[in-house]
């Protein structure tokens, strides 16, 4: 394999800080060995190759680390600066060793966290890039991207096939409140491939064809002749095809109450052509009514979503019921610490459970405000089905959580699944046509996983 | 008051029929012989000749069928949308399909653009057009035309209805004699009971159009073709350009196809239904634009009519002359005779107003009877009756101020150019150039 051209730059901070100027297909991991990467752009294309590999990565290291580009032009690729920490136009480090150190010490406050599935993988990174840049997600105008707008680093992941799984993502951390959006465009994509790339053409109603032209209809006052203009041509003058009179003056002669569309392949007349999107994307010949409307937005990281960047899901929940017998996630956050002491210290067994309610989003809108009696209802039976000294809480709208003290995990799972079967039965012949889902989970309190970690179990599907 | 009748009897029987007659022979020369007694003998003939007429008719309704040609409908208007849906879903229930649906909205300010463009989604209508400068009526009935593409077009009014087979019955004249340039449809009144205007206006209708024009139709002297329901061959309408500026455009119209060599023929079987005014403020407004135009067409546009010259028609001549005759002449005449009445018959003046209620009662009874003998839907109309008395000052009265006035206004000032109801730019260019 060959390797990509890097000199250390000396610097008197001890920093490592890799200057890069020729760009082959390398291994980038080595690259999480320095504390800031300087690429030189002569080579634009390289360049951008390179900070698209190092921002696609989800080893934080890597994607996290500071980049600068070095170049001596102005015309930067949009997309390059939006994945950089800045352009500099000489490669003395002095000027950005504020800017690495900065990164890195936010950088430091990031809690080690394993994230299942792609989507939260993602979610996470890109929350963590924008938490260490302290920047909001701005999306860039890319007429390389179908969507005709780009999302540094987040648009590397979803190439044009997948745009609306990307729409997917940002609107559930939206409604997680993990981002707070604000409008930056409006946009009709093609309803197959959710392509911005589309001609507007109007067609004949009768026949589909776009092969149309307009003319003017002109009104001889005279006569009371109304025609297409061509009626009227003769050589360079208007002449009046029903009395021969020549016209001379608009609104004194003649006027133009209107336009009228013929097409040139069924020879149809008519004055409302159909409108018609065609996508250059996939081809598709869409109404203009089925378009997607979708808003191009950028992100901010609200305080839930830096806790979240911070440690992880999980943290980011907030005690939306006022549940009697349930103390708050803060409470119970205190005494599961507590419990991973005792653990440490005693070398006790306690557990720690969790009870998911899992609806379908059209049962949830089905059941409307009888979600919270719903809850509320799981909450009792939970509560009269442990015994005096578990722990309650409920966290994320939907997520029972139970610390049962000096109890061992299978016996927290079977008093769970004894909850899960008697709340299943009973929610089947009182909501028969909900589909609900119990999940359990029970897992041992010891004194080697975190409580961040324990919870992250609980509440991850 | 039983003295008042003794008398009255008393001075008939004294004075004798003959100066009775001599006292009106305004009624028993002229309008008797023209509106009842040549009535009666045409009906007649055509009753007579009614066998043969049915054959001729079933014949050349078998050729209409079987050739089953395509017919455009023109709707020219504006500000109609409300009456749009019913006419076309009333079209729709016609025994004759092969209509080309055609609305032309001359710069409505109402529904009608959206009425119309759902009509159109719903493929109830196949053209819609629209003009965003109102131009007039006879420039939306020539749009209409131009993308016509059906070998006859029917021109109807937004707000007029029909019977199942008043397409198919419009139609049949065409097919029935050659050289049939247009057909009128029998227009009756649809707010028959609305008020004593419309009442009047329905014994008119019957009159004058179900009866009155079966006659001139028979004569050949035919001259108007309603705006409200006519039938025209395509090539014949755009041979003359269609529609010239109005008021009046449709009797224009169907003078300059006489002028062509063309019959124009009634379809007294094609009957279609249309709101009158009911008020008479409203009825004067209409009259007098009608009147008008019998003054600027009849007389000034088309005099050529009248002077000998290459393409003189004694037919037309006579259509025409007839017309003038009976509704200007005579009707400045009547004045005169009026006058005269009361001055020199002072004295049976007491005698001479009952005495005319009851002539021209039995001579409106007489017509009546005509029209309800030929009504489609007698049981309806024959009600109408209790009006006729009435029509003595609806026709001999009130008619004959509006006509008198509306002649004067339009012999002396040309008012109908500056009638609103067609645009100023249109009527100045038409005065300018005298038609």
């Amino acid at each position: 394999m060959a390797e990509l051209r890097i000199t250390k730059l000396p610097n008197i901070y001890n920093r490592e800080i890799a200057y890069i100027t020729l760009y082959e297909e390398s291994d980038i991991r080595q690259l999480a060995l320095y504390d800031a990467l300087i690429l030189d752009y002569t080579d634009a294309t390289g360049c951008l190759k390179l900070l698209r590999q190092c921002r696609s990565s989800f080893i934080g290291s890597i994607y996290l680390i500071p980049i600068f580009i070095y170049s001596i032009e102005k015309n930067i690729d949009p997309k390059v600066e939006s994945m950089s920490d800045g352009i500099i136009s000489s490669l003395q480090v002095e000027g950005i060793i504020t800017k690495i150190d900065k990164l890195k010490s936010r950088q430091a406050n990031l809690t080690t966290v394993d994230s299942d599935t792609p989507d939260i993988r993602i979610m996470t990174k890109i929350m963590r890039y924008l938490y260490t840049r302290e920047i909001k997600l701005q999306p860039i105008v890319d007429p390389h991207s179908s969507l005709g707008y780009s999302y540094p680093i987040l648009s590397e992941h979803y190439n044009n096939g997948n745009i609306s799984d990307m729409f997917r993502l940002t609107d559930d951390l939206i409604n997680r409140e993990f981002f707070k959006p604000k409008f930056v465009d409006r946009l009709h994509l093609c309803s197959n491939c959710y392509s911005s790339f589309i001609n507007y053409r109007e067609t004949c109603p009768k026949c589909g064809s776009g092969d149309l032209v307009t003319e003017n209809l002109i009104h001889h006052f005279v006569c009371a002749y109304v025609g297409p203009e061509h009626d009227f041509h003769s050589g360079d003058y208007l002449v009046c095809p029903k009395c021969n009179r020549m016209l001379r003056h608009i609104g004194v002669d003649y006027d133009k109450p209107s336009l009228v569309y013929t097409c040139r392949n069924c020879l149809n007349t008519f004055q409302e052509p159909n409108m018609e999107a065609f996508c250059f994307s996939c081809q598709k010949h869409n109404p203009v009514e089925t378009l997607i409307d979708k808003q191009i937005y950028s992100f901010e990281l609200t305080p839930i979503g830096e806790e979240t960047a911070l440690h992880g899901f999980g943290k980011e929940i907030k005690e939306e019921l006022d549940l009697p017998g349930f103390i708050t996630f803060t409470t119970f956050n205190i005494f599961l610490k507590y419990e991973i002491e005792r653990a440490k210290n005693n070398n006790r067994l306690s557990s720690a459970g969790s009870l998911i309610l899992s609806l379908a989003d059209a049962d949830r809108h089905k059941l409307g405000v009888g979600y919270s009696k719903l809850v509320t209802e799981i909450a009792d039976f939970m509560k009269n089905a442990t015994t005096s000294t578990d722990i309650l809480s409920f966290i994320n709208n939907n997520t029972f959580l139970i610390i049962s003290p000096d109890s061992e995990p299978a016996r927290l799972h079977n008093v769970l699944e004894n909850i899960r079967q008697s709340l299943l039965k009973l929610l089947l012949s009182s909501l028969p046509n909900i589909h609900i889902n119990l999940i359990i989970k029970a897992i041992p309190i010891s004194g080697y996983k975190s409580h961040n970690e324990i919870i992250g179990e609980l509440i991850m599907l | 008051m039983f003295t008042f009748w003794d008398n009255f009897f008393y001075s008939i029987e004294h004075e004798g029929l003959i100066r009775i007659i001599n006292l009106f022979w305004y009624y028993f020369y002229i309008e008797a012989p023209r509106f009842v007694i040549l009535d009666v003998i045409i009906l007649g003939i055509i009753l007579f000749q009614s066998r043969r007429n049915k054959l001729n008719f079933k014949r050349a309704r078998y050729e209409l069928l079987a050739e089953n040609p395509l017919v455009s409908i023109i709707v020219p208007g504006r500000n109609e949308g409300q009456h749009i849906f019913k006419l076309v879903n009333g079209l729709r229930e016609q025994t004759y399909t092969n209509l080309e649906f055609i609305i032309v909205d001359d710069a409505s300010d109402d529904d009608t653009y959206l009425i119309c463009r759902d009509l159109k989604e719903n493929g109830l209508i196949d053209v819609y057009l629209r003009n965003d400068i109102r131009g007039g009526k006879a420039s939306a009935a020539n749009l209409g035309l131009r993308y016509a593409h059906g070998k006859f077009v029917i021109h109807v009014d937004a707000d007029t209805s029909f019977d199942r087979n008043a397409i198919e019955n419009i139609l049949v004249p065409f097919y029935m004699e050659d050289n049939v340039g247009g057909v009128g449809g029998n227009v009756k009144v649809r707010n028959i009971h609305e008020s004593i205007a419309t009442s009047l206006q329905a014994i008119e209708y019957l009159q004058t159009i179900s009866v009155g024009r079966v006659v001139t139709s028979y004569l050949g002297i035919y001259r108007i073709i309603s705006g409200a329901f006519g039938a025209f061959r395509r090539d014949v309408l755009l041979r003359l350009g269609g529609w010239d500026v109005g008021p009046g455009l449709d009797g224009d119209l169907t003078i300059k196809m006489r002028k062509l060599d063309f019959k124009i023929r009634f379809a007294a079987n094609a009957v279609s239904l249309t709101n009158v005014p009911s008020s008479f403020s409203a009825l004067s407004r209409q009259r007098m634009r009608w009147s008008k135009s019998l003054i600027r067409f009849r007389l000034r546009k088309h005099h050529d009519i009248y002077l000998p010259q290459a393409n003189f028609s004694f037919i037309n001549f006579f259509a025409l002359w007839e017309n003038i005759f009976y509704n200007l002449i005579l009707d400045f005449f009547w004045w005169i005779y009026a006058i005269n009445l009361l001055v020199t018959n002072f004295d049976f003046l007491l005698f001479l107003i009952p005495l005319k209620f009851i002539i021209y009662g039995i001579g409106s009874t007489f017509q009546f009877t005509l029209a309800m003998m030929l009504s489609e839907r007698r049981s309806q109309e024959w009600k109408l009756f209790m009006y006729i008395p009435l029509m003595m000052i609806y026709n001999g009265y009130y008619m004959r101020t509006v006509r008198t006035i509306a002649y004067l206004r339009e012999i002396l000032f040309k008012s109908s150019y500056r009638d609103a109801w067609n645009p100023q730019k249109s009527s100045k260019k038409a005065m300018e150039i005298g038609i």
